[in-house]
């Protein structure tokens, strides 16, 4: 029960509030395109058992996962998390999700009391490995994709120890960039922490920590409420991923869900074994995409806190693809396995809400890694970005084209960003016209984009999906149309495999094409 | 000479006029005529003249604030644009950052482009980052792209090509192959000289759609307010807080997406001037909305904005509006938790008070319930307020929370207070600035009832309500100056070597803002200057504005260096000891006052007695007895100790225990609270 209903509101909106404001320091402080501009960041805050309290709007993939992070800090360095200290981490078994993925987490304070845990998440160009952008194709191992951070103190007095992260400054590319990002993550838990001790002396700390109960109380409330009126519900459903870059080819995520009346109970049972490629995908992200499900579908007006997730059991068998065993390789498994879960998830939904489900959507991020030697400056760059497609039709609205889809939201990088900061220009990016499924309402289109190399001897990696299976219709609509990778180089056209890393010579041209989405509902032409 | 300010709101065109020469005002009031505003602010100028009997020929200058341009990009109604872009880019208009804006929506949409595909025409040239030609634009390009163009018979023309802020030479030929057509031409790296190319493109075609519209409305506006006052001068006001004169509108349409916002900010500083209050949050509490604006030093203009969802990187007043008006409905949702608005009962039905049928209770019904207004004099009598009505409502509430009816009124207003101190948060805390020790000045019908509420929220001791609260947007119109935004990307690093050339950016803009303000007659030694510069780390690319003052123009370097870092720690809560620091961008805001304002005089001398008792609701279960009195009988320098309430026409001051009211001989009441 809410103790004082008015105060639970006000509060609220501040702590939203304060985690927007989080995200608005790092992008304004940061260093590389892919945080500044892409904004391939997230910030939230947690009570002094790191749970999730309230966060702002950014990247869904990142936002259900930081909480496994923030845990294994507190696990991991519990006493030595004093006032002043950050603790950093991307280690995947520890409450990662792949290693460019930095997260760092701050303990608040208040008289001598550990109260609450700000904590971001940012992904960096590159973190090591053997490919410039740490997103390999081919990677077999963990250890190919870049340096592991356990969870370490990297923060002391409210300073960056710089011997903390000699390492890691060792490991990457780009270590310049590395320590401007590092510098702003800083930022925004300074940012997020001096806003909450501003909430806290409003409303003073007493009240604020029975509002972070009540968060979560009201949440689990209003989500099992939701539920309920489809209590005793069960469904199942399988999609593929396309490969693992390893050899691996159509490899199976299943899943059987019902509806209880506690909330949900999803297993992931008939899943894949682990698999020697990197699309393994760590159990944060895992439940990451679970939980983006049901909260796009029936939470979407409920604060997002912990609570909404306590009323979701999942069970994933560990040594699977969906919760694989150290030292798998992970790195396409947060940006490409996670988009299958949602695909998986929802295609199971469509038999209890099928008026609130989609069509597939492209079902992929396209990552784009680029790196190689900068002439301009002398210095090693590493470009990476992420591309948008076509979202699924659902009913009564056709699919958005070019843009993100469910566990991503970056932005595009300008192109006069681009082209500024790295030897590449950009020779096209347009919607792939009448790529969508056709259907009663249409999927919308993919993009086309090309990137020339000014540099001699880059390395590109690409992790993508939905180049053989196509995101499927819904209720007789068709397919989203498959995406396609090519080089093009001298005039030719060589085509690229889902996960690949190629070296390109200078004027060799780089083409994504992304998946349209599916469509809903037999188009017009087929109907009797 | 004689100046009327004309503000164009929701329901009322709002007309104030002044004589400059002995500060005498007169107001009027006309309803609004949506499908063309130019009716009713003809009608409301022609009348005010009659009703006072003042000769129009003595009428110098009109000041007109409008939502031609906000309205038409809110309903999609401008222009059909063509736009020209680097060939392979046509789409960047179309795909946007690639983001959607409800990270959990299923059915991600957003808006459409304001051009269709079949209007974008890619252009064969290229440059590179630096501004060097890649891709010659050649003749017969031209020539091709241009007859297609024509034959899609747009209304205009936006051109957009990439890299165009480093250099122009490309756009500058295609705009003058396009000077023969009677065409509205507009190209980006005039509209808006900087990096990203969505936003700058977004911004150029909005200029494009904008521009046939508010263009034409001026015209027709120009023309027949010049039968009615044939010596006038008709200027405008622009979103960044200063006006222009209408004939020169031209290519800068898109500078008045907010036109119809500004007012009420500059009438709000206009006080803050007068008393020297450096920090204020003006409050403009209407019936549906409610617009709030933090005021540091002067009004604050930020380089980007947004209207129904169309990006506007154009300097405009912050002003953030919300839905947190008298007439926000207080509602319920299945968790029994207690929200209001931002949906509103508007004037049709209004709140269930008004006993037009309207049966939602409102912020309205509240303050009445807690006994705040007057049922007999609300709106100065002219809307009567069903006291019982407002507590049916209320009470249903109530119920439904297991609260009573007094903690049920209470919290409704403390909810309505809420979402503006978020809203002022946003304008002041997350722009690194502590509202505390800033003054609030509230006006609009409903801002005065709650001021004293959003004061205690923010810790906030000192509140300025303006004479006439009702009319201070007109008033903002009145007191205007002339205003022209310059700048320039200059991108080099902070350091001696790069010192002249910054200096003479500056001097250029200088030149070109005191040209600017000449032509629309501002006398060059009433040009005031700012002068600011934006900064940032090398490698990050958002960057804090720093003020450079003209004094400090000879240490610029040094200056420039140090206050950056300190403003970087202030906010972030680090500096970096071995970055680079980049000049990013010079910026220059030139203004010239228009007219000579001059403050009202209350002469009132005999104390005022209250005009009766009324009990008011303070917190549940506790009830004080409040005086009331009429804001016009109240003598100069009189002072009134909460609880007390103060009626005027145009709204209803509460002061409640712990604060005292003081009334100025310029009008002005002061509120503070009491030392304890």
């Amino acid at each position: 029960m809410i103790q004082d209903p008015i105060t639970f509101e006000v509060i609220k909106n501040a702590l939203i509030s304060n985690s927007r404001e989080m995200s608005q320091a790092l992008r304004r402080t940061a260093f590389s395109p892919n945080i500044k501009e892409r904004r391939d960041c997230s910030c939230a805050l947690f009570d002094g058992d790191g749970r999730l309290v309230a966060q702002s709007k950014d990247i869904p993939v990142h936002l259900g996962a930081l909480p496994m992070s923030v845990r294994s800090c507190i696990k991991d360095l519990s006493n030595s998390l004093v006032e002043g200290t950050m603790a950093l981490v991307n280690d995947p078994y520890s409450g990662g999700s792949h290693l460019p993925d930095l997260t760092m987490v701050a303990p608040v304070y208040s008289e001598g009391r550990r109260v609450a845990f700000t904590a971001n998440r940012a992904h960096h160009a590159d973190i090591g490995g053997i490919s410039p952008g740490s997103m390999p194709g081919l990677s077999t191992s963990i250890h190919e994709e870049g340096i592991i951070i356990k969870p370490r103190i990297v923060v002391e007095d409210d300073v960056l120890q710089q011997d903390a992260i000699a390492d890691i400054l060792t490991s990457t590319r780009t270590p310049d960039e590395r320590l401007g990002d590092l510098s702003a993550q800083m930022a925004a838990n300074h940012v997020g922490a001096k806003r909450l001790g501003e909430v806290a002396q409003t409303h003073g700390w007493p009240a604020l920590l029975r509002t972070f109960t009540e968060l979560r109380n009201y949440s689990t409330t209003r989500m099992k409420q939701a539920l309920l009126q489809y209590h005793g519900q069960e469904t199942s459903f399988t999609d593929m991923l396309d490969s693992d870059g390893a050899g691996g080819w159509e490899i199976p995520i299943s899943i059987d869900l019902e509806i209880t009346p506690k909330g949900v109970r999803v297993d992931f049972g008939g899943t894949s074994e682990q698999v020697s490629g990197n699309v393994n995908c760590p159990i944060a992200s895992t439940l990451s995409s679970v939980y983006y499900v049901f909260i796009s579908l029936f939470g979407r007006d409920i604060p997002v806190n912990e609570g909404c997730w306590s009323v979701i059991e999942v069970d994933v068998p560990e040594g699977s693809l969906l919760n694989p065993r150290y030292p798998a390789a992970v790195s396409a498994g947060n940006v490409e396995t996670s988009q299958r879960i949602v695909d998986v998830t929802l295609g199971a939904l469509a038999k209890i809400v099928p008026d609130l489900v989609p069509a597939a959507s492209q079902g992929t991020m396209n990552n784009l890694t680029i790196g190689g030697l900068d002439l301009r400056t002398g210095k090693s760059f590493s470009f990476y970005e992420t591309i948008g497609g076509g979202a699924g039709a659902s009913k009564g609205n056709s699919g958005a084209s070019g843009i993100h889809t469910h566990m991503t939201n970056t932005l595009n990088t300008p192109i006069e960003s681009l082209e500024t900061e790295y030897p590449l220009r950009v020779r096209k990016y347009s919607i792939r016209r009448g790529t969508g499924g056709s259907g009663q309402w249409q999927g919308g289109d993919g993009i086309t984009r090309e990137i020339e190399i000014l540099a001699d001897k880059c390395t590109i990696s690409i992790q993508s999906e939905r180049r053989n299976l196509r995101p499927w219709g819904f209720n007789g609509g068709q397919g989203g149309e498959l995406g396609r990778n090519m080089l093009i180089y001298d005039g030719r056209v060589h085509s690229i495999e889902a996960k690949s890393s190629v070296v390109a010579p200078r004027g060799a041209i780089v083409r994504i094409e992304t998946p349209g989405g599916g469509g809903w509902g037999p188009p017009p032409s087929m109907k009797k | 000479m004689k100046v009327i300010g004309v503000d164009v709101g929701g329901t009322f065109t709002d007309v104030i006029l002044v004589c400059t020469e002995t500060g005498a005002q007169y107001v009027h009031k006309v309803p609004s005529t949506p499908q063309s505003q130019d009716i009713a602010v003809t009608k409301g100028v022609t009348e005010i003249l009659e009703t006072h009997h003042v000769n129009p020929q003595d009428v110098g200058l009109v000041v007109h604030g409008t939502t031609v341009a906000t309205n038409a990009m809110l309903e999609r109604k401008g222009a059909k644009v063509a736009l020209l872009t680097t060939e392979g880019l046509e789409d960047v208009l179309e795909i946007g950052r690639q983001n959607r804006k409800d990270i959990y929506s299923l059915h991600a949409t957003r808006a459409e482009p304001l051009v269709a595909r079949e209007d974008r025409f890619g252009v064969s040239e290229r440059l590179d980052s630096e501004g060097n030609v890649v891709l010659e634009l050649n003749d017969s390009t031209i020539e091709s792209v241009i007859s297609k163009v024509v034959k899609r018979r747009p209304d205009s023309v936006a051109i957009s090509l990439l890299f165009s802020f480093r250099n122009q030479d490309h756009e500058k030929k295609l705009l003058r192959a396009l000077s023969p057509s009677d065409l509205y031409v507009v190209a980006s790296s005039e509209v808006l000289p900087e990096f990203r190319e969505f936003e700058r493109t977004s911004t150029t075609v909005l200029e494009a759609y904008l521009g046939p519209l508010v263009i034409g409305y001026l015209r027709r506006l120009d023309s027949s307010l010049s039968k009615i006052c044939p010596k006038s001068r008709l200027t405008v006001m622009q979103s960044n807080g200063g006006t222009m004169l209408a004939s020169q509108v031209r290519g800068k349409a898109i500078g008045l997406a907010l036109s119809g916002l500004a007012g009420g900010v500059i009438g709000g500083w206009e006080f803050a001037k007068q008393w020297k209050v450096p920090r204020a949050i003006t409050i403009d509490m209407g019936g549906t909305s409610c617009d709030i604006s933090a005021i540091l030093g002067s009004v604050i203009v930020r380089p980007d904005n947004e209207v129904g969802g169309l990006p506007l990187r154009m300097p405009s007043v912050d002003v953030k509006t919300i839905g947190a008006g008298g007439g926000s409905i207080a509602w319920i949702d299945n968790a029994g938790v207690l929200h209001v608005g931002p949906q509103s009962a508007g004037a049709q039905p209004g709140p269930a008070s008004y006993g037009k049928g309207g049966k939602d209770a409102t912020v309205t019904d509240a303050n009445l319930v807690l006994g705040r207004l007057n049922p007999e004099y609300f709106l100065g009598g002219n809307v009567r307020l069903n006291l019982k009505k407002a507590q049916n409502s209320v009470s249903e509430l109530a119920s439904m929370l297991g609260l009573s009816l007094e903690e049920t009124a209470l919290g409704i207003v403390r909810i309505s207070t809420a979402n503006m101190v978020q809203a002022i948060r946003e304008v002041t805390v997350e722009r690194g600035t502590d509202p505390r020790g800033f003054v609030l000045i509230p006006f609009g019908g409903a801002g005065p009832t709650q001021a004293i509420d959003i004061a205690e929220d923010l810790a906030i001791n000192q509140i300025l309500v303006p004479p006439h609260p009702g009319i201070t947007s007109a008033l903002g119109l009145v007191c205007t100056d002339l205003r022209v935004d310059l700048m320039k990307t200059v991108l080099m690093s902070a350091q001696k070597k790069n010192r002249e050339s910054l200096l003479s950016t500056y001097t250029i803009l200088a030149e070109e803002a005191e040209k600017r303000l000449a032509s629309q007659g501002a006398s060059k030694e009433n040009i005031r200057f700012k002068w600011n510069l934006d900064m940032r780390y090398k490698g990050q690319s958002h960057e804090l504005s720093i003020d450079i003052p003209k004094d400090d123009h000879d240490k610029i370097v040094e200056k420039s260096i140090s206050r950056f870092e300190r403003v970087h720690e202030d906010s972030f809560g680090y500096k970096m000891s071995d970055r680079d620091i980049e000049w990013v961008t010079a910026r220059i805001v030139a203004e010239s006052t228009s007219g000579q304002f001059k403050p009202l005089k209350h002469s009132v001398n005999q104390i005022a007695q209250p005009i009766g008792r009324r009990a008011v609701l303070i917190e549940a279960g506790s009830k004080v007895s409040a005086d009331v009195y009429r804001r016009w009988e109240l003598a100069t320098g009189q002072v009134v100790k909460g609880p007390s309430i103060v009626e005027q026409l145009d709204t209803t001051t509460y002061v409640s225990p712990g604060w005292v009211a003081t009334q100025e001989k310029d009008g002005v009441l002061w509120m503070r609270r009491e030392k304890k």
